[in-house]
């Protein structure tokens, strides 16, 4: 019987709310560091590690450098840049 | 004599010779006079000579140009060229036979090759048109402490208190995605899933003295999740509304589905209102889509709207009345990709109970089932490449009754147990047909730079009916882990999954109870439910992920 209090669940979703604006406050910044890397570098392969889930079915969709891919095409890109290596 | 003979046939052959090669050069002979050779002979001898001389008589004249070899040569080479002229056209003849041939033979390997493959044609159509995938949640689970409590997972369930160390394999789902593409715009999907037969069925009785045994045993079975048209290009001429979908027949909802991809750990737990019990998929028809805008289509508008059954997936239609479903998304910045940003989210809905029509209660909770069902949810959410945060208040009427507390793991109301009176105070509370619901949620990620790694949380607080001045069963819930992403098709994740009852322990009178449901408990008095408030749930789950 764990006790969380009201003020203590009204503070944790007062500092959630202040979170979620701040971050849209900083919409304007860089998304990602993959797209800092992206322009720095010129590479363009999407890496798996740098890109976010945003449905998961079949095929699953992620998004890499603003692209959605899906979970077959990312496969594909994988496989052809590790034959050009 | 003899002589004389020789000399006339010697002149008939030298004249047959002349005639003949005259015969042979008309123009020659008629238009040029040619220089004469002239030969003798002497008839005592019968030698030819060139020269004339004593004894010897002018035998013949014969023109030089009989005897001109560049003549016979010239003739030879016109005979020749003549043939070589033939052979040509006989060769072209022949080329030109076997390039009708070629064609003859290339006309009839198409018509072969267009015979051949029928086998090869359909297997080229059955990739375009048809596509197959599965999706599997697994886990191993532990519990350092067992309690009375909603299901983490679907088709997973957990014995009660006193179970601790309670561990088990289990198989949460178990997609096949069938994905049929019969034009341009129109998919038709058919999935089914596994879930856990639960229960001892009656023995059928076969005959007068036979019977059957039962074979509802807690086997993994399939039954149909999904079947739906799904049709994405009605509102196309609305350039704003490209991306719009039409879908019928068992469908995922508008809300629960995009709310598992938002928080993206459906396979480790549901999330707030699946967990109170609102399925992902009724029977229905929807219409969802974004609406985007300017030059670069953001999207700042993401909507669904629905009617279903008020019975889920998994249960049959009684009512006459449907459920109306609606989730409105708003990204004030424009979102380059789904979830992208800021965004707020209102969801709304509105069913009933799913009884019949002619349904008549009985005491003590009488009409309670047939009551209203409303369930809303207001969001703040955030989402980037490194990291998702989630707000979300829940508040319903009548969307969390025993059944869905005690989905995972139920108390015994069978006779002797030590939670008939618990049970029943559960009843009382949650299933009178008046209550209202109230919840807290955050949820988040944070994804690791460079790492298949990402930590994740999850904290709920939910009131199961705010009518109750200190309800037992108000409890918060919580959930940390990290999660470890192999490729894009698997995913593994560890974590602790924790429920608590968190008041303090106290007694429950029977009379308040029946304020609630007059006449549940028969002769209240002053008794009391002791120890009202359950214990806590502790475990440790570790998940994984397949999806192609």
């Amino acid at each position: 019987m764990t006790k969380f209090t009201l003020p203590w669940i009204l503070g944790v979703a007062t500092a959630s709310i202040s979170l979620t604006v701040f971050a849209a406050c900083s919409a304007n910044a860089p998304a990602s560091n993959q797209a800092a890397v992206q322009a720095a570098t010129g590479q363009s392969r999407p890496d798996l590690s740098d890109c976010v889930l945003i449905s998961t079915g079949s095929p699953s969709k992620y998004v890499c450098n603003d692209k959605t891919y899906t979970s077959y095409e990312l496969t594909k890109l994988r496989s052809s840049y590790g034959a050009h290596q | 004599m003899n002589s004389s003979i020789f000399r006339i046939a010697l002149r008939g052959i030298l004249t047959a010779l002349v005639l003949t090669t005259v015969s042979r050069f008309p123009a020659h002979a008629q238009t040029s006079p040619a220089p004469l050779l002239k030969l003798y002979v002497d008839p005592s001898t019968g030698q030819v000579f060139t020269r004339p001389g004593a004894g010897r008589a002018l035998l013949a004249e014969v023109p030089v140009s009989a005897l001109d070899t560049g003549a016979i040569e010239r003739n030879i080479e016109r005979k020749t060229q003549v043939q070589l002229d033939a052979n040509q056209r006989q060769i072209q003849q022949l080329v030109r036979q076997n390039a009708t041939l070629e064609q003859s033979n290339a006309a009839l390997q198409r018509q072969v090759a267009e015979i051949e493959p029928a086998w090869r044609s359909y297997v080229n159509e059955f990739e375009k048109k048809f596509r197959v995938g599965a999706l599997v949640y697994a886990d191993w689970r532990m519990y350092t402490h067992t309690t009375f409590q909603p299901q983490e997972l679907e088709s997973i369930n957990t014995p009660g208190p006193q179970n601790n160390l309670y561990n088990s394999f289990d198989i949460t789902r178990a997609y096949l995605n069938f994905y049929f593409f019969p034009s341009e715009g129109l998919t038709a999907r058919v999935t089914p899933d596994v879930y856990r037969a639960i229960g001892n069925g009656t023995n059928p009785a076969i005959g007068h003295g036979t019977t059957f045994a039962s074979n509802l045993d807690g086997s993994l079975n399939l039954r149909l999740k999904y079947a739906y048209i799904d049709y994405n290009k009605l509102f196309d001429f609305i350039r704003p509304m490209k991306g719009n979908s039409i879908q019928a027949g068992a469908v995922p909802n508008v809300f629960i589905p995009w709310s598992e991809d938002l928080f993206g750990f459906r396979y480790v737990t549901l999330g707030p209102w699946n967990y109170y019990g609102l399925s992902s998929g009724q029977l229905g028809i929807q219409v969802t889509g974004p609406l985007k805008f300017g030059e670069k289509q953001l999207q700042y508008i993401d909507y669904g709207l629905g009617v279903y059954n008020n019975a889920s997936y998994r249960t049959y239609e009684q009512t006459n009345t449907k459920q109306f479903m609606s989730r409105i998304s708003v990204y004030p910045f424009g979102a380059k990709w789904r979830f992208d940003g800021l965004g707020f989210t209102w969801f709304y809905d509105y069913g009933y109970g799913n009884v019949a029509p002619d349904y008549q209660g009985t005491a003590p909770f009488f009409q309670a089932p047939q009551a209203h069902i409303m369930r809303q949810a207001i969001m703040a959410h955030y989402t980037n490449y490194r990291w998702g945060l989630i707000f979300e208040y829940d508040f319903g009427h009548n969307a969390f009754n025993s059944s869905n507390l005690f989905s995972g793991s139920a108390p015994s109301t069978a006779a002797g147990s030590p939670y008939i009176n618990f049970n029943t105070m559960a009843t009382g509370f949650l299933n009178n047909g008046r209550s209202t619901q109230q919840g807290f949620d955050v949820m988040g990620h944070y994804h690791i730079p460079h790492t298949p790694f990402t930590a994740f949380g999850l904290f709920q607080w939910f009131e199961p009916n705010t009518q109750v001045n200190t309800n037992p069963f108000d409890f918060q819930r919580w959930i940390v882990g990290i999660q470890w992403q192999y490729n894009e098709y698997l995913r593994f994740a560890l974590d602790t999954q924790n429920l608590s009852y968190y008041h303090d322990q106290f007694n429950v009178s029977e009379s308040y109870v029946n304020s609630f449901v007059p006449g549940l408990f028969k002769a209240p008095g002053t008794k009391v439910i002791s120890n009202a408030v359950p214990v806590d749930d502790h475990s440790i789950f570790l998940n994984m992920e397949f999806n192609y």
